[in-house]
């Protein structure tokens, strides 16, 4: 839209809806056909915007006030959680939140992963000493020999 | 402020001396006297601000939402909003201003919650049907039709929303209430300029909006 136009645009537009038409005296619109056009989409778009006029002032019902002051209090009786989960500002921040959580949370799956942690291996501190020698006699060490062998089935068993 | 003007530069305003009118202090009026009394939780104050303003507030939200039982619970939310937030309100623009902004605003949440405007917004508009609306004349002699109003509507909320909260506010004033650009200077303590230029642009926003819904993924394969 050239400048001219631009800039009595409003007046344009104003006098375009009280007499109804897009027509204008103006001689740049009469010859621009690019400035006439945008011209009367907007004066179109404002008989659109003028649509949303209510036709006749509204006055509340009888009570209105007291509604209005009931619902002030219950608003100021919620939680501060309520009011931030109602914002904006509220819900993003609760967002942001998950998606840290979800990030740091993956990372640490796969680091520990990656470090074997997470195998499924069951590690089990024993202390007992397989290696201990068998000493005495015949009948002692055959005892002590069954006894490593019941050890390390019960070992196995677990 | 400056970078709006200097972007978009509107030739200098002739009788420039006449035009440096003293800009109305909305920190000096009746109204600012009341807003602090309400900030200082004056309840008394606070009732007279619902009172004055209270049919104001009903009748721009039945203009947008045309529904009565929504526009009580939208208007007790709007002014629960001004009594928690006015003491935020810092005076560079009138109560009438502010109070208009937040009701804008509830009836797009509203809207935004609901989803009304899905019904129209993304289904049943054909791309001939957003055409003739937008491009319909003015004024003609023969009345539209009930459905027809009920699309223009529908129409013009959707177009709406695809501007900021900001021009929204304005071109609704200017055309919705009838305030000129100098009126609208004094109410939201910009200059007649700035207003201008916002007017444009949000015009030309919606203009735009219009043509990407004519040209949107709903247009009908072509026969």
């Amino acid at each position: 839209m050239h400048e001219s136009i631009r800039h009595r645009l409003e007046d344009l537009l104003s006098a375009g809806s009280s007499v109804g038409g897009h027509s204008s005296p103006d001689g740049h619109l009469a010859s621009c056909s690019e400035c006439s056009s945008e011209v009367a989409v907007m004066q179109s778009q404002g008989v659109l915007l003028r649509s949303l006029r209510a036709s006749e002032e509204l006055e509340p019902p009888p009570g209105f006030y007291a509604r209005v002051m009931q619902r002030i209090e219950e608003a100021g009786v919620r939680s501060v959680w309520t009011a931030f989960a109602e914002s904006r500002f509220g819900v993003r921040l609760a967002y942001a939140s998950l998606t840290i959580a979800i990030i740091l949370g993956s990372y640490v799956v796969s680091a520990e992963r990656r470090d074997g942690h997470l195998r499924g291996q069951t590690i089990v501190a024993q202390d007992v000493d397989y290696a201990a020698p068998v000493t005495g006699d015949l009948a002692h060490q055959r005892d002590a020999v069954l006894e490593n062998i019941a050890l390390r089935q019960q070992g196995t068993a677990r | 402020m400056s970078g709006l003007t200097a972007t978009l530069p509107f030739p200098a305003t002739t009788g420039g001396a006449t035009r440096a009118k003293t800009r109305l202090d909305h920190r000096t009026t009746e109204e600012a006297a009341l807003v602090r009394r309400v900030q200082a939780h004056d309840e008394i104050a606070f009732r007279e601000v619902v009172e004055r303003y209270q049919a104001k507030v009903f009748s721009i939200i039945y203009g947008i939402l045309r529904n009565r039982n929504d526009a009580e619970d939208i208007a007790q939310q709007v002014f629960a909003k001004i009594y928690f937030s006015i003491g935020h309100f810092d005076f560079r623009s009138s109560l009438l201003t502010w109070i208009y902004k937040i009701t804008v605003n509830e009836c797009y949440d509203y809207l935004r919650k609901k989803r009304v405007r899905k019904l129209v917004y993304e289904s049943d508009f054909s791309a001939d049907e957003t055409h003739r609306i937008v491009n319909s004349e003015p004024a003609t002699d023969q009345a539209p039709s009930v459905d027809e109003r009920l699309a223009q509507h529908d129409l013009i909320l959707k177009l709406l929303s695809k501007i900021s909260e900001e021009d929204r506010s304005l071109i609704l004033l200017k055309e919705v209430e009838g305030h000129s650009v100098e009126e609208l200077s004094e109410m939201t303590g910009m200059n007649e300029n700035t207003i201008k230029v916002k007017l444009f642009r949000a015009r030309q926003k919606l203009v735009k909006a219009a043509q990407r819904l004519e040209k949107g993924p709903l247009t009908p394969p072509s026969i």
